[in-house]
C-alpha cells in the first residue's frame, strides 16, 4: 500500500479512544517531526494573518500605535475609486489570462501526448517559463521587449509596422502582462499531461472501432475524463492570477501606470501599506482579496458539480 | 483504476493546499534586520541612506573618515535605492529600530516628523551642529512646527536642462533666458514644427507636481495651507495647468502621451533620447543626465508668469535626521555636523548628494563652472539671489507622496484621453482633500 493509502487509514482511528503507551510515544514523535512545520505555520502564516485581521480594523500608519476604528476601512473601500479601478484591472487580468493560459496548456499537452520522440525534452522546455514567469528577471525582460524601442517593435518595424510603446500605453499595457501570464502555461500543461496519460487507451480504441472521429473522441472521452484535472488547474490558476504582483510592479516601475492600467489590486495594496503609511487599510484590502479568492473558489466548486465528472 | 487515492480526493487536497498558500501570500511581511547592539565603553550608530552607487561609495569614505577620528563610535551602515529605502525604513520604524542617523527626503519628511519618528534637533543647532554657513532657505528646510527635525544636506532647485546643439541643428533660435510660460509654449511649438514629428519642444511636465508648485507660487498661492491640512491652490489653477499641457500636446510642442509615459528613469528620458531639447528637473540631475548623452546640456531657469510673483526657490529636500528612538542622539548630531562641515568629509562627498548646502562647502570644493557639478553649483547660487526666486515653501505635508502619484496618474488620464483638464482638476481636488485630511 502506498504512503497515501496509509494516510487514508488515519481516518479510521477513532478520536478519544484509549491509546497504548507505545501509541502515545509514537504520537509524541509525530509532533516532534511536525514541529518545524507547526512553528513555521504559526510564526509565518497564522500569526501574521491574525495580526493583519486585527490591523484591518485599525488606523495604522506603521509609525504610531494602531487605533481601533471598527469597520471604517471596509466602508472606505466602497468610495475608493482607485481601488475599484484596481479590482477591474485584476478581474480583467484573471478572467482573460487564465482561460487562454489553460487552453494553451491543454492544446500543448494533447500535442505532446501524441507520443513525441523527445517528450521529456519538450516537456522541460515548455515548463521552463512557469519557473521563470513570476521572477523579477523575466519581468525586466518583458519591459525591454515591449518598450518603445523593444524587441517586439524592432521586429514589427522590420516588416513596416510602426507600433506603439506597448507598456506605456494604457490600452495595451495590461495586455503585455496577460501575455506574460499565458506564457507560463507550463505548470498546468504538465498536470494536463499527467491526466491525459491516465485515460485508458482502450476507450479511444473502442470509439475508433465505432467510427468516432478525433473531435468527437475529444469531446466525449478526453474532456469528461480530464474534467477533474481541468477543474483543478482552473481553481489553482485563478488563485495564482489574483496574487500576481511582481510582473505589474516591475513592468510599471512600481506605479501601476500608465494611468493605473496595470494597477493590480495587490500593487495598490502594497502602495497603500508601504508608500502611503496606511497599513490598516492595506490589511483590510488583503482580507478583501482573501474573501474574493475564497468566493471564486467556492463558486468554482459549486459549478463543478455540473461539469466535472469523476469516474471512480 | 487501482490508485489508492481517488481523483476527487486529490483535487480536494490540492486545493486545500493552494488555499493555505494564498493565505500565506496575503500575510507575508518581512523586516530587514539591523544590528544596534552597543559594545562596552563604546557607543554605536546605525547610519542609513538612499542613493546609487556613487552615493554609497562616497558615504562609506565619509564614515571611514569619521570612524578614524572617533575610535569609541562603532558605525554600522545600510543603504538602498530610493524606492526600496522607504519600505525598509517604515518597517524598522514600526519595530522601533530605526537607524540613528538617516537620510530623509522632503517627500516623506512630514510623514515621519509629525508621527513622532524623528528626534527634535533644535537644541543641537548652533551648538554641536553648525548650520551658520547655509543659506536661510537651506538651513530652515528641516523645520516643522518650529522644531528642527532635519538638517539640510544639499541645496536643490528646479531647473531646465537644455540641449542647445539640438536646438541649433533644427534651425530654431535659442530661447530668451527670461522666458514666460507663454513664450516658452511658443518656442516649444516652433521646435515641434521644425522637428517634424520626430523632435518636440519640451518634456511634458503636466504630471510633475514639483513643477506645478512654482507655477502655483508664481500665481500667488502656495500648494498647501499652512499646517498642510488642505490645498491652498485653487481647482481652477490646476485645470489651467493641465489645459496648458494639453494645448502643448496638441501643438506637438511636447511628445505624445505614450512617449512621455515611457520615461521611467534618466536613461529613458526624452531629452537623453534626443526626442526633446528641453526638460525640467532638479538642478543636480544634470550630473546624471549628461553622462548619458553626447551633446552638451546647459541649465536655464524655467519659465515665469508675466507680471507674476517669484515662484522658484533654493532649499534642501534631502536631510539628515535622527530617529526619536536613538540611544545616542548627541553622537548622531556630532556625525551630522561632521558630514556637513568637515573639509575632508565635504571633499569625500563632493556633489553626490546634490549641490553642497553651504557656501563654505562650495568654496572647499572650488568646482570648475564648466563641469556638470560646477554648473549646478553656480545655478543654485545665482538663482538664490535672483528675483525669480523667493522664500521656500513650508515642508511638504503628510501624504505628499500619495498626492504626487495621484497628480501624475490624473495627468496621464488626461493625456491618454480618459479624462480632460476640467474633470481631472475636479477629481484631483476632491481626492487631495481626502488625502490631506487623513
Amino acid at each position: 500500500m502506498s504512503a497515501i493509502g496509509e494516510l487514508r487509514n488515519l481516518d479510521k482511528l477513532k478520536p478519544g479512544g484509549k491509546l497504548t503507551a507505545a501509541r502515545k510515544k509514537e504520537e509524541r514523535a509525530a509532533y516532534v517531526f511536525l514541529l518545524p512545520w507547526i512553528v513555521g505555520f504559526i510564526g509565518i502564516t497564522a500569526g501574521p494573518m491574525l495580526v493583519s485581521l486585527y490591523l484591518s480594523f485599525t488606523d495604522y500608519n506603521l509609525l504610531q500605535i494602531p487605533k481601533w476604528i471598527g469597520i471604517d476601512n471596509f466602508v472606505r473601500m466602497l468610495g475608493d475609486a482607485r481601488l475599484h479601478d484596481s479590482l477591474r484591472v485584476t478581474f480583467t487580468y484573471v478572467l482573460v489570462s487564465v482561460p487562454i493560459q489553460l487552453a494553451a496548456a491543454l492544446a500543448l499537452a494533447i500535442a505532446l501526448n501524441r507520443g513525441l520522440r523527445a517528450l521529456s525534452f519538450y516537456r522541460s522546455i515548455y515548463y521552463l517559463p512557469s519557473l521563470l514567469g513570476t521572477s523579477v528577471a523575466v519581468a525586466v525582460l518583458w519591459r525591454q521587449m515591449f518598450g518603445s524601442d523593444g524587441l517586439v517593435n524592432k521586429v514589427l518595424e522590420a516588416v513596416g509596422i510602426h507600433a506603439p510603446a506597448w507598456i506605456s500605453d494604457p490600452s495595451t499595457a495590461l495586455g503585455t502582462l496577460v501575455i506574460l501570464n499565458v506564457w507560463t502555461f507550463g505548470a498546468p500543461m504538465v498536470i494536463f499531461l499527467a491526466g491525459l496519460r491516465q485515460i485508458p487507451a482502450m476507450y479511444y480504441e473502442a470509439a475508433s472501432v465505432d467510427g468516432a472521429g478525433r473531435w468527437y473522441q475529444f469531446r466525449k472521452i478526453t474532456m469528461p475524463l480530464l474534467s477533474p484535472i481541468i477543474f483543478f488547474n482552473l481553481v489553482l490558476q485563478i488563485i495564482h492570477a489574483f496574487q500576481a504582483f511582481t510582473q505589474a510592479f516591475v513592468v510599471s516601475g512600481g506605479t501601476g501606470g500608465p494611468s493605473d492600467s496595470t494597477m493590480f489590486f495587490t500593487l495598490y495594496l502594497y502602495q497603500m501599506g508601504f508608500g502611503n503609511f496606511q497599513m490598516g487599510y492595506a490589511s483590510s484590502m488583503a482580507w478583501l482579496l482573501l474573501i474574493i479568492v475564497g468566493a471564486f473558489t467556492a463558486v468554482n466548486f459549486f459549478a463543478s458539480r455540473f461539469w466535472v465528472f469523476y469516474d471512480d | 483504476m487501482t490508485n489508492s487515492i481517488s481523483r476527487r480526493q486529490f483535487v480536494g487536497w490540492s486545493i486545500a493546499g493552494a488555499g493555505i498558500a494564498t493565505l500565506a501570500g496575503c500575510s507575508a511581511t518581512g523586516k530587514g534586520g539591523s544590528g544596534s547592539g552597543s559594545g562596552s565603553g563604546t557607543s554605536s550608530l546605525d547610519v542609513s541612506w538612499y542613493g546609487g552607487d556613487p552615493v554609497h561609495a562616497a558615504m562609506k569614505k565619509v564614515l571611514a573618515l569619521y570612524g578614524a577620528k572617533h575610535a569609541g563610535v562603532k558605525i554600522s551602515e545600510q543603504h538602498s535605492a530610493f524606492a526600496d529605502y522607504w519600505d525598509k525604513l517604515a518597517t524598522e520604524t514600526a519595530a522601533r529600530d530605526a537607524p540613528d542617523v538617516m537620510r530623509m527626503s522632503m517627500t516623506y519628511f512630514t510623514d515621519y516628523a509629525e508621527r513622532g519618528a524623528l528626534f527634535d534637533l533644535t537644541d543641537f543647532v548652533g551648538k554641536s551642529i553648525d548650520t551658520s554657513g547655509m543659506s536661510t532657505g537651506v538651513a530652515k528646510s528641516g523645520i516643522l512646527h518650529g522644531k528642527q527635525y532635519g538638517i539640510g544636506q544639499s541645496s536643490i532647485a528646479n531647473a531646465i536642462f537644455i540641449n542647445n546643439e539640438l536646438v541649433d541643428s533644427l534651425g530654431v533660435a535659442k530661447p530668451d533666458e527670461n522666458w514666460t510660460w507663454s513664450s516658452f509654449a511658443d518656442w516649444s511649438k516652433s521646435v515641434g514644427e521644425a522637428g517634424g514629428g520626430k523632435v518636440f519642444g519640451s518634456g511634458d511636465m503636466g504630471g510633475h507636481f514639483e513643477i506645478f508648485e512654482p507655477f502655483a507660487r508664481q500665481h500667488g498661492t502656495e500648494l498647501f495651507t499652512s499646517g498642510g491640512k488642505s490645498l491652498a491652490v485653487s481647482r481652477d489653477l490646476i485645470e489651467e495647468w493641465w489645459s496648458y499641457w494639453a494645448d502643448m500636446r496638441k501643438a506637438k510642442a511636447v511628445p505624445p502621451a505614450s512617449e512621455t509615459a515611457s520615461e521611467t528613469g534618466f536613461d529613458t528620458s526624452a531629452v537623453v533620447k534626443g526626442v526633446v531639447p528641453v526638460t525640467f528637473g532638479w538642478v543636480q540631475q544634470i550630473q546624471f543626465l549628461q553622462p548619458l548623452m553626447k551633446q552638451t546640456l546647459d541649465l536655464m531657469v524655467p519659465p515665469t508668469v508675466a507680471g507674476g510673483k517669484p515662484g522658484y526657490y533654493v532649499d534642501s529636500q534631502d536631510m539628515w535626521s535622527v530617529a526619536s528612538t536613538s540611544k545616542n542622539p548627541d553622537k548622531a548630531a556630532d556625525l551630522i555636523d561632521f558630514m556637513i562641515n568637515d573639509d575632508a568629509a565635504i571633499k569625500a562627498l563632493g556633489v553626490v548628494l546634490g549641490v553642497p548646502p553651504s557656501k563654505h562647502a562650495t568654496d572647499v570644493l572650488a568646482l570648475d563652472p564648466s563641469t556638470d557639478a560646477g554648473k549646478a553649483v553656480k545655478y543654485a547660487q545665482d538663482l538664490s539671489t535672483s528675483d525669480k526666486a523667493s522664500t521656500p515653501p513650508a515642508p511638504w505635508p503628510k501624504g505628499y507622496s500619495q498626492l504626487s502619484t495621484l497628480f501624475t496618474k490624473t495627468a496621464q488620464d488626461i493625456s491618454f484621453g480618459k479624462s480632460n483638464p476640467a474633470q481631472g482638476a475636479t477629481d484631483f481636488y476632491g481626492q487631495a482633500k481626502q488625502v490631506l485630511s487623513q
